[in-house]
Formats: structure tokens, C-alpha cells, sequence
């Protein structure tokens, strides 16, 4: 009996195997699979305003979708977005559900051992808080051993956590995490700065700053499957990056979203357009 | 534990299966914390929802009108919407409200207070109702019998009645807390850092989503199973021989 079960585990584990291998022979040229299709599936925001957003009848916009949409156009196929989350989109992409992702995203080492990162980075933010001006955050000591709520999934919870001892309390989204601080149950939320400055311009959130010097500067990347960055996929993409950041695309991306000006794009921009 | 983790850190390396919060330090800290909340969650929350149960099954049979409806508005309220949104309303809605400012501070509740007032309060709303189905399922051929034999009122209830309610109540009150523990799961959405919480902490930062589900998955059988096990004890230690419950 017994000798009966591990056999068929190992039969189980052995199909799974070259299900795998088959899986990734089959993806193995992605580009030429993408236009055979002709649908280019990418994993966008839903929660990030203004990079992934859904408009009120629940289409994804932003940022981001326009640079999915200029992706799609520069390889001459139809764009197909699908809303992913922060703890969920490394999974959707492996799985195959996206061919690729553009959701504000960063290009981190524990990232890099599950997908690819495109280079070069399209985008870059550093970390800050929105908290009420009643709470007169002056440094980012302040925060020790407060609570600050953040968005589960995302980097930020972690980083202020280890580097300043804060108690981190993440919620499912962006807005259950404001809808907490709005509630008092913490002193802050941390997200990325451009994020939090934009919000803290909002009439609703006219009795909070966003009161701290960014840290922590991190860089977005395009994802894509393991080994995928050197295929025929991820060279068009990293060419099509460079072009935006050469033409000037992001600049004038990010000033018709309403984001205010990046100095990483401006420095970029001027390092490839020399 | 260092050859431990150690080889459980060449095992990710060699087959991709990272199952870090063994060979991680701080990934281990906040897992064993998690599993440490979960359980403080579960026991806190049993206990209370069982003392809402007797307190309110007693209110519930009691001659008092109005007691009477409390304990029936109380069991509308809380049986008939789903924890989830008890969850949210209670920390985003009834916490906004629940902010005192005092002179040493501002005083409020944490967001585990109100995972367990809520889980307590929800749970407890069906223990009532379990309680006083056992109540009313002791025969009523049983207490005129203890009248005959001269008992007083109070008498019957305490030797007569409570001894065969406890006995009818405990398998559905192991179902109730079955449900209850798997529950404390929900905690997640306001923030509470139990298992599952710290678990998605780990998958985000480790992306290890599929180990880190059947780490949870066996865990939460391990332990409700557990319970079930204990139950079934207490069952069987509480046994009458030779009565056959609810005959």
C-alpha cells in the first residue's frame, strides 16, 4: 500500500515537472507568442492613483496604463489590462495570466529571485508619510513605536519598521488604509511620496502634511517571467523604456496625470537625450 | 536551530521552496508572534462568546419582557450580518466615535479589541441560541419527575436541568467554535498581525505564496482539529451511561 502512494506521488511530482518544463518551452520566445495572439496582457494598479486607477465606470486609467497602451501600440498588437494588486501580482504573472506587468512596481532582490526586471527603470519614488498637521511629525524618529498604517503587500510597512521601529499596521487597500488614519487608529500612513504629496493637495485632507523628507529612493521596473528579460520580449521592452525616457514620453506623461515634476525622469531624460 | 535553518536556507536555494519564516530570524519572530496572537484571539474570544451564551440564555428565559427583546434584538443584530462587516464597522465606523481624549492622552481601542468584541459578540449571538435550544430540549417529563421528588425550582435547574443541557449543548458548541477559531482569520482586514496577516507579510516580501498557503492551511487543521479532539473528550468524560441524549 504504502510503496502504491509513493509511486503515484512521484508519478504526480513527475507530470507536474514536465508540465512545468513544457510550460516554459512553450514560452519560451513570449514576443512572437504575443503577436501571434495579438492581445499584449498586462497587470496594472486599480488602487494607485494616478499610475492605475479605475475611472467611475470601473476602466482602468493612469499612468501606467497609458505606457501599457503605448507598449501594446509599439508592438502592434490590441492591450488587454487586467487589475492586479501589491500581493498579488508577482502571482499573476507567473501563473500567465499577464504577459508582463506595469504596477508601480519595484525592482527589488527578493523580486529579482521570482521575475525579471526590465532595464531601465521607468519610474522612481522614495518614501514618505501623510499624517495630520495636529501630530507635528518633525523627524522620522517620531514614529517609534507608533502605529503607521500602510498598504498590504507594498515595501513601505517593512522598511519603517526595521529602520525606525514604528509599528506597522497594513490594510487590504490604499483607501482602508487612509479610512484608518482618517479613523485615528494610527498617526500616519507611509506610501510613496508622489502619492502622498498629490493627496495631501486634496480638500479632504486639508488638516494633514505630508511632513517628513523622503528616504528611502526606489526604482520601478517592467516585470516579466524569469528568463524572459533577455529574450527577443524583453529587449523590445527595454529599448521601448529607454525611447520614453529619450523622448521625453514620461515628462509629459507625468505632468498630464497631475504628478509633480520627477527628478529622476528630468536626470534620466538628460543623461540619454546628450 | 543554526543547522536547521541552514538547511533549510540550501533548500531554497536548491529546489525554490523558501519556507523563510524557518531559516529567517525576523521572518520567524513575526510568525511565531502571529501563531501566538491567533491563539490568544481564539481562547479570549471562546471564552467571552460562551459567557455571552449563558448570561444571554438565562436573560432569554428569564420572565422580563424587556430583557427578553434585548436578547432577541441583540441576536437580529449580530447573527444576521457577517463578521467581516462587523469587522469594518466596528473599527472604521463605531472606533472613529470610541475616541476619548483624556488628560494623560487619547485613550482608544486597539484594533485586537475590536476583533475580539466583534468575534465575541457574533459567535456569542449563536452560542444564546444554542444554549436555549439544550435548555428547552431537557423533557419535560424529566423535571415533573424532580417535582414529584419534592425539588425546589432553583434545585431543578441547577442539579436537573443544567447538568442535561450542558451534556445536549456540546456538539453544536464544538461546531460554534470550530467556526469561531477559523474566524479569527478574518482579523487580517483590520490589521490585526495574526497568522494569516503575518503570513501575507512574509508572501509579499518573500513571494513565497504557495508555501506560505500550505503552512497556513495545515496549521489551522492542526488546530481546529485540536479542539475538535477536545471536545469530543469532554463529550465522552460527561457521558451518562446508558442515557441516550435527547430521547
Amino acid at each position: 500500500m504504502k510503496s502504491v502512494i509513493l509511486k503515484c506521488v512521484v508519478a504526480t511530482i513527475s507530470v507536474a515537472m514536465l508540465g512545468t518544463a513544457a510550460l516554459s518551452f512553450a514560452h519560451a520566445d513570449e514576443l512572437s507568442d504575443v503577436k501571434a495572439k495579438g492581445t499584449l496582457v498586462v497587470g496594472v494598479k486599480g488602487d494607485s492613483r494616478p499610475w492605475g486607477y479605475l475611472d467611475p465606470q470601473g476602466k482602468p486609467i493612469g499612468m501606467e496604463v497609458d505606457l501599457a497602451g503605448d507598449v501594446a501600440k509599439q508592438l502592434g498588437v490590441k492591450l488587454q489590462v487586467v487589475v492586479v494588486q501589491s500581493s498579488n501580482r508577482i502571482e499573476f504573472l507567473n501563473q500567465g495570466r499577464v504577459d508582463m506587468l506595469i504596477a508601480t512596481m519595484y525592482d527589488t532582490k527578493e523580486r529579482r529571485r521570482a521575475i525579471d526586471m526590465i532595464q531601465p527603470h521607468y519610474y522612481s519614488a522614495a518614501t514618505n508619510v501623510l499624517a495630520p498637521k495636529s501630530a507635528k511629525l518633525k523627524e522620522w524618529k517620531d514614529l517609534t513605536g507608533k502605529p503607521v498604517c500602510g498598504q498590504q503587500g507594498s515595501v513601505y510597512n517593512k522598511w519603517i519598521e526595521k529602520t525606525y521601529g514604528a509599528k506597522a499596521m497594513s490594510l487590504p487597500t490604499i483607501e482602508e488604509g487612509y479610512a484608518a488614519l482618517r479613523a485615528g487608529n494610527c498617526v500616519a500612513f507611509v506610501y510613496n511620496d508622489l502619492l502622498l504629496e498629490m493627496a495631501a493637495k486634496e480638500p479632504q485632507w486639508k488638516d494633514y502634511e505630508v511632513p517628513l523628507a523622503s528616504e528611502d529612493r526606489q526604482y520601478h521596473s517592467i516585470g516579466v517571467r524569469k528568463g524572459e528579460a533577455d529574450s527577443a520580449f524583453g529587449k523590445a521592452l527595454s529599448e521601448i523604456v529607454t525611447n520614453w525616457h529619450k523622448s521625453g514620453y514620461l515628462i509629459d506623461l507625468n505632468a498630464k496625470w497631475g504628478v509633480p515634476p520627477n527628478s529622476y525622469l528630468e536626470e534620466e531624460h538628460k543623461k540619454l537625450s546628450n | 536551530m543554526n543547522t536547521i535553518a541552514k538547511w533549510f536556507h540550501g533548500l531554497y536555494d536548491t529546489t525554490g521552496i523558501n519556507l523563510s519564516f524557518i531559516y529567517d530570524s525576523y521572518d520567524r519572530g513575526r510568525f511565531l508572534a502571529g501563531i501566538q496572537l491567533t491563539l490568544e484571539l481564539a481562547l479570549i474570544c471562546i471564552v467571552i462568546s460562551i459567557a455571552i451564551g449563558v448570561i444571554g440564555a438565562w436573560l432569554q428565559g428569564s420572565r422580563f419582557r424587556i430583557t427578553n427583546a434585548l436578547v432577541r434584538a441583540y441576536i437580529a443584530l449580530f447573527r444576521n450580518t457577517p463578521p467581516i462587516v462587523q469587522l469594518f464597522f466596528f473599527f472604521f465606523v463605531v472606533g472613529h466615535f470610541f475616541t476619548f481624549h483624556t488628560a494623560s492622552g487619547v485613550f482608544r481601542l486597539s484594533n485586537l479589541s475590536w476583533a475580539i468584541i466583534s468575534l465575541s459578540f457574533y459567535y456569542g449571538s449563536f452560542n444564546i441560541e444554542n444554549f436555549r435550544a439544550s435548555i428547552e430540549a431537557v423533557p419535560e417529563a424529566t423535571i415533573q419527575a424532580a417535582e414529584a421528588l419534592g425539588y425546589r425550582k432553583y434545585q431543578i435547574y441547577f442539579y436537573i436541568v443544567l447538568p442535561l443541557a450542558v451534556r445536549f449543548t456540546l456538539p453544536s458548541l464544538a461546531n460554534n467554535l470550530a467556526s469561531l477559531v477559523k474566524s479569527t482569520s478574518l482579523a487580517y482586514v483590520i490589521a490585526v498581525p495574526e497568522v494569516l496577516y503575518v503570513s501575507s507579510e512574509i508572501w509579499s516580501e518573500q513571494l513565497n505564496v504557495t508555501e506560505m498557503m500550505f503552512v497556513i492551511l495545515f496549521f489551522y487543521v492542526f488546530l481546529v482539529g485540536l479542539l475538535v479532539y477536545a471536545m469530543h473528550r469532554l463529550e465522552a468524560y460527561l457521558r451518562i451511561p446508558g442515557y441516550s441524549e435527547g430521547a
